[in-house]
């Protein structure tokens, strides 16, 4: 058998991320509460939301790529920090009420998908874990579940 | 044979976009951090923290490529005034 002409690998893998794309497309069908609707009536919040949506999408539909690129800038970080001029904006970058409120966006859009342990591959395990939970849950009835739920139970 | 330069000055001044936009975003940082000089027992830097550090640094290589800034004025003897004698206005 021989091997495949580079065009024939590289269509392979141009069709690949189509499927990958399409796929991403599914799980936000199942799971629509990770992309919530624009607030009405304001053109800046609105400007503001699709803005951190698109964030997420990006981190959400390409989790590796993602991982890698964040690993990359906080190692490209640390090596700063090793400087005179680095170490000197790390503090007042750590004390910073300004970055406080910076990381809280952050964790809101990314859901912190991008921490803890990855495999090889680089898709992190919290991202594969929030994506079953929301989609898994979707088909739930919480009318349901209320009524099961006694009164006075945590 | 290159006929029409745009397309290819287009993908050049993208390039520097992103090259401004580094050197930007990197200012904005810098602001983030305030005037304030660092306490003396500083809160402990988390990756987060590292993350913006990066953005600095990339930022400060992106206005490295920039170079000393070009000096318009080019050497030579001044230009002649162009104020017209008092006497020949008169």
């Amino acid at each position: 058998m021989t091997a495949p002409s580079p065009e024939t690998v590289l269509a392979m893998l141009a069709e690949l991320d189509r499927v990958r794309a399409l796929l991403v497309e599914l799980v936000e069908q199942h799971a629509p509460q990770l992309l919530p609707t624009p607030p009405p009536d304001s053109p800046d919040a609105a400007a503001a939301h699709e803005l951190l949506l698109g964030l997420r999408r990006a981190v959400f539909g390409n989790p590796a790529a993602a991982r890698g690129l964040r690993d990359l800038l906080v190692a490209e970080g640390r090596r700063y920090a090793a400087t005179p001029d680095g170490a000197r904006l790390r503090d007042q970058l750590a004390a910073s009420e300004a970055v406080d409120n910076l990381r809280r966006i952050w964790e809101t859009v990314s859901l912190n998908v991008l921490d803890g342990p990855a495999p090889p591959s680089g898709v992190p395990d919290a991202w594969a874990e929030l994506l079953a939970d929301a989609v898994t849950a979707h088909g739930l009835d919480d009318a349901v579940l209320a009524r099961l739920h006694p009164q006075g139970f945590a | 044979m290159l006929t029409d330069p745009r397309p290819t000055l287009a993908k050049g001044s993208e390039l520097v976009n992103g090259l401004l936009g580094l050197v930007g975003l990197a200012g904005t940082v810098r602001a983030l951090a305030g005037d304030d000089p660092p306490r003396e027992s500083p809160a402990s830097a988390d990756d987060f923290v590292h993350l913006l550090l990066s953005v600095v640094s990339l930022g400060e290589a992106a206005a490295g490529c920039a170079g000393p800034a070009a000096d318009p004025t080019p050497p030579g003897p001044p230009a002649p005034s162009r104020e017209p004698p008092d006497g020949w206005l008169r």
